[in-house]
């Protein structure tokens, strides 16, 4: 499929309008038969001019795929529009229990709390609940605990796009 | 007038004590025991007096807590010195350094709440199920049960001498009508009482035509006497038992 550059970044534009979820960089490959390494340079340049244009919406990059989203400056507006519902924020506990589980991960509940000094089966509940951890196996130690490690929706959650991005401890 | 009190909440025993540490200003290495464990166990007295529930895990710490600073101001003793001297640096410095651990990763949450709350602006579509976009019939033409009959055999016989087969005959089990049933047995068994009057446990295994039946006309006489329907006699051990109806029980 050869085209100009406006067609293709309109095109995949299109592609992630009616998509809704990450689309992947390889499917996107598939599509418009262009080798990857040329696609990412693309991409980047859209997610550059959808940043610098003046619009409503923006690409994320999210591990290995892109998504669009709205931009924070007109979030009042879209709250206004759902009928003020503002997004939920997760619980200190829970919160504490993410941080451990994303730099410790996998990890078993006993661990956590070991760290935490606390009970932390609500707090787990919340973040699977939620998507943002999920069971990665289990631990071959006596019992058999399950392990829990993070997920990409918790990328998404973050607006990271990879773990990497997380701070190291030591610059804390 | 209400009088209120407003109680700092804590995640745990070690969020407060690094927060008691925090305002006492001094650095978590350097901190007294022996002064943080009073104000932690001041702590613990106001929530009683509150009569506020105190969690099991605010009162290990404090146990842990209170070990440490007896240790602390028991004599040494020659002899036994070496060994509780280094056990109480121990629990002491493993308990510094849990706290030096979960300083870290509150500190790691504070951040986390700092992109968590940068990222609630931003708002994402729902995922789009594109399949409605197809047309069904393009899928599935007109179907009948025969044509996937015939579809599925068609399957099976291409995926001869294959392991796959193998596989799929694990599930392919045919299922039998049971020959005979324990509840069957019993309604023949009572049909048969009710005309005999008595009855042998030879007659009913003479009867039998398979093992199978005996052990099924074995188990249904067995559910009969449990639920004294028949009640079993024998004059002498091994002469063939007699089967009659319990004359006790009430219909």
């Amino acid at each position: 499929m050869v085209m100009n550059l406006k067609d293709l970044v309109n095109a995949i534009e299109s592609i992630l309008f009616v998509s809704g979820d990450v689309v992947s960089i390889k499917d996107l490959c598939k599509v418009f038969d262009v080798d990857e390494t040329q696609l990412k340079k693309v991409m980047d340049y859209m997610i550059r001019i959808f940043n610098e244009d003046n619009r409503g919406l923006s690409i994320t990059k999210i591990k290995n795929g892109y998504q669009m989203c709205t931009k924070p400056k007109y979030s009042k507006y879209i709250e206004a529009f759902c009928n003020n519902t503002q997004k939920q924020v997760l619980s200190q506990a829970a919160l504490e229990t993410l941080a451990i589980i994303c730099y410790k991960q996998p990890i078993t509940k006993a661990d956590i709390e070991m760290i935490r000094g606390v009970k932390s089966d609500s707090a787990i509940a919340t973040l699977l609940n939620k998507g943002l951890i999920k069971e990665t196996g289990r631990l071959d130690t006596q019992g058999r605990p399950i392990l829990y490690g993070t997920t990409d929706e918790l990328l998404r959650y973050l607006g990271l796009e990879s773990l990497e991005k997380l701070p190291s401890p030591d610059d804390i | 007038m209400e009088y209120r009190v407003k109680l700092e909440v804590f995640e745990g025993p070690l969020d407060l004590l690094l927060h008691l540490i925090e305002k006492s200003k001094v650095d978590i290495k350097d901190v007294s025991i022996t002064e943080i464990t009073d104000q932690y166990l001041d702590y613990l007295f106001t929530l009683q007096e509150f009569d506020l529930e105190i969690a099991s895990e605010f009162l290990v710490m404090a146990a842990t807590l209170i070990q440490i600073k007896s240790k602390s101001l028991l004599p040494i003793t020659r002899d036994s010195s070496l060994l509780s001297d280094s056990e109480e640096l121990d629990t002491q410095q493993q308990l510094i350094e849990r706290l030096i651990q979960y300083k870290k990763f509150k500190e790691i949450a504070t951040k986390l709440r700092e992109y968590e709350k940068k990222q609630a602006k931003v708002y994402f579509k729902t995922k789009n199920d594109v399949a409605h976009f197809v047309e069904y019939s393009d899928i599935i033409p007109k179907i009948k049960t025969d044509d996937l009959l015939l579809a599925y055999k068609k399957v099976i016989s291409s995926l001869k001498d294959r392991e796959i087969i193998v596989e799929t005959k694990k599930y392919l089990r045919q299922i039998k009508r049971d020959a005979y049933t324990i509840k069957e047995k019993k309604y023949y068994i009572l049909k048969t009482l009710k005309n005999k009057k008595r009855l042998t446990f030879n007659n009913i295994i003479k009867e039998c035509s398979s093992k199978l039946e005996v052990i099924i006309s074995f188990l249904a006489i067995l559910e009969l006497i449990k639920d004294n329907r028949i009640s079993l006699s024998q004059s002498a051990p091994f002469n063939d038992i007699l089967i009659e109806f319990n004359p006790s029980f009430d219909r």
